[in-house]
């Protein structure tokens, strides 16, 4: 039995020997394209009497395109997987890609029906990170759902359409939940903001941090990474005196990274305003030193008020030994265009 | 598991190949005399417990474990057993109630000398560590005072905690401090690693496990719309994981280690998708269903 064999979350793993889907749950997750491995459970949440299923009523139509082209990412991957929105009645060009993923702007308390069109060569399945919402259109294929109504994977050229109500206003992830070291570092992820109103965005800025390319080695962490898309940031340009609002998303499959709101002399202060999508209560809502670590699949939300015009970066690097990026922050007079 | 001679190219490679993977190799084996390790999701208590004294014995035994299916490969460890029973992964769960007299008899059968911790939370890990030689049994007698989650842990000799690999590396037992009038009803996982580094440069074996198995071999959990819940989550390993609850959140309890546990007053608490269990941490969660959600989720977390 032990010779010639790998565990499955060795270096080694090609899937042979994860169990084969299509037992239902209770080989749910197991396709041999399925990454969640490891430290994961499933549950079981029964309705409560009277249950009803979740509508959609006057649901806004998103329609999100999984697409791929063939330029390069860093790593020299034969293509770019990512998403584009689709805005009218005629679809972009199939070779189109955001990266990271167009922003999904939603309202709180407001249905929403978002079509997930993949037009990949090869399956899979879109999660929306941190959405209290129905298991179903949750985007774990052949997990989500209850009783028989489990989410497949998403073939090539078929839609699905994930219909939901953000119960709250917050900064959350979404990206692929199939064979995700492989979409996810290709390009596979973007940011939702559920908001009570129109973002102000001179003064609500996002940083999406993710990967620029799968590993080079198997099983070893990618080397690879962009903030906002690009391996050297567009900077953030801030007026002295007013408070900003910084979303930061951390969505590398592979890396804790770490934040560092700074000048060549001083460590900023700011104030931590939400977590994961949740606002923090007031006595946690504090000003402090603007350092933090954050692993995949974290958000976190500040506000930062500089006082004087000048330069500021935020570092943004691994927690361990890996990569580094500094994202520039000009600090302007208010009224300076 | 970071490898940091392999990042060194980090950003300035734009066109490297993907490397396929080295040929299969063995993996280790199990020693002749290993006894077939169990795993279980930590529902029993282990010990005898009469009055307010708990008397337990644990062995440390050489054992052979499937950390995924039963066709899958089975891998050498050291595993805690209570005395004449079959060797436990995680070990056997310490549950009692605050005050509870403990009486531990531990005897080390395997031929290595180990290094035991965190079998009396509370006290300072600079007291609490002791070896055991080879075929050394030790007999200790305290109270747990203290309501809490914590783990006791073992290692080979002249090593510590953050030093395991893979044979020593499920050495983990949970120890639950119940206040009076009980606890809320509640999960208690145990996440740990078996991590097989080659020697002639290959990438590595590991294999990360909750309660002794990786998914989709977990437990699965069976949870009523509209319940609450309590996991309580003893992180093992050397790595930090967010972990993340699909669908609802997490209000965070309390927040600790093996040796201490620190409730969050309710001002403090907040709701979290991911709670960041990092080195020898643990952190004690409930989870609140909503009403509309049901069906099926899961928790996912990943290695940092």
């Amino acid at each position: 039995m032990n010779d010639e064999v790998s565990l499955s979350g060795s270096p080694h793993d090609s899937g042979t020997t994860a169990p084969q889907p299509g037992a239902g749950h209770a080989a749910a997750g197991a396709s041999s394209e399925h990454h969640m491995r490891g430290l994961v459970m499933g549950i079981h949440v029964r309705p409560a009497p009277g249950y009803v299923a979740y509508d959609a009523p006057n649901a806004r139509d998103i329609k999100l395109l999984v697409q791929q082209k063939p330029g390069r990412l860093l790593n020299g991957t034969a293509a770019t997987y990512g998403f584009v929105i689709q805005k009218g009645d005629s679809a972009p060009a199939r070779d189109s890609v955001d990266l990271p993923g167009p922003v999904l702007e939603l309202e709180r308390g407001k249905p929403v029906r978002i079509t997930v069109v993949n037009n990949l060569q090869e399956p899979t399945g879109i999660h929306w990170h941190g959405l209290e919402i129905e298991s179903f259109p949750d985007g774990v294929p052949g997990w989500s759902g209850l009783g028989d109504h489990v989410f497949p994977p998403i073939p090539p050229g078929v839609s699905f359409v994930a219909a939901f109500t953000p119960p709250r206003s917050g900064t959350y992830p979404y990206h692929s939940h199939l064979n995700e070291r492989h979409q996810i570092q290709s390009g596979m992820y973007g940011a939702i903001i559920v908001s009570d109103k129109p973002r102000d965005l001179a003064h609500d800025h996002l940083l999406v941090v993710g990967g620029g390319g799968p590993p080079v080695i198997h099983k070893i962490e990618s080397p690879y990474a962009l903030v906002n898309g690009r391996r050297s940031p567009q900077a953030l340009r801030l007026t002295a005196g007013e408070v900003h609002r910084i979303r930061i998303v951390s969505i590398h499959p592979d890396w804790r990274i770490s934040f560092t709101l700074r000048n060549d002399s001083t460590v900023a202060r700011w104030r931590a305003v939400a977590k994961d999508g949740y606002d923090f209560p007031p006595a946690q809502a504090i000003m402090r030193s603007a350092n933090v670590d954050m692993g995949p699949g974290e958000t976190a939300d500040f506000e930062f008020r500089p006082t004087t015009p000048g330069e500021w970066r935020l570092e943004i690097k691994t927690a361990e030994p890996g990569w580094y990026i500094p994202l520039p922050i000009i600090v302007v007079r208010p009224g300076t265009t | 598991m970071l490898l940091t001679t392999l990042l060194a190219a980090t950003l300035t490679v734009t066109q490297a190949p993907l490397v396929d993977p080295l040929p299969r190799v063995p993996l280790p084996r199990a020693a002749a005399n290993a006894a077939r390790a169990s795993v279980h999701s930590n529902h029993v208590p282990a010990g005898a417990r009469t009055g307010s004294v708990l008397t337990i014995a644990l062995d440390v035994v050489e054992s052979a474990w499937k950390p995924e299916g039963d066709d899958d490969p089975e891998v050498p460890v050291l595993a805690f057993a209570e005395r004449g029973k079959a060797p436990l992964v995680p070990g056997p769960m310490i549950r009692v109630p605050q005050g509870t007299e403990i009486r531990v008899s531990i005897r080390n059968s395997v031929d290595s000398a180990l290094v035991i911790g965190g079998l009396r939370p509370g006290v300072s890990s600079a007291t609490d560590t002791f070896t055991l030689a080879a075929g050394q049994t030790r007999e200790l007698r305290y109270r747990l005072d203290k309501p809490g989650s914590y783990f006791y842990w073992g290692a080979f000799g002249g090593t510590t905690f953050a030093d395991r690999l893979w044979k020593d590396s499920q050495l983990n037992g949970a120890i639950i401090v119940d206040p009076p009038g009980g606890s809320v009803n509640d999960h208690v996982f145990v996440l740990s690693e078996w991590f097989y580094p080659y020697d002639d440069g290959r990438p590595f074996e590991d294999q990360m496990v909750i309660n002794g198995k990786a998914f989709p071999y977990t437990e699965r959990l069976e949870l009523q719309q509209g319940y609450s819940t309590r996991f309580r989550v003893l992180n093992t390993l050397a790595l930090f994981h967010p972990m993340h609850l699909h669908g609802f959140y997490y209000r965070v309890l309390a927040r600790g280690s093996w040796e201490k546990d620190a409730p969050i007053a309710p001002a403090m608490q907040r709701f979290s998708i991911p709670i960041s269990s990092r080195r020898a941490a643990r952190s004690r969660s409930r989870s609140c269903l909503p009403r509309r959600a049901t069906g099926s989720f899961t928790v996912t977390s990943r290695s940092t």
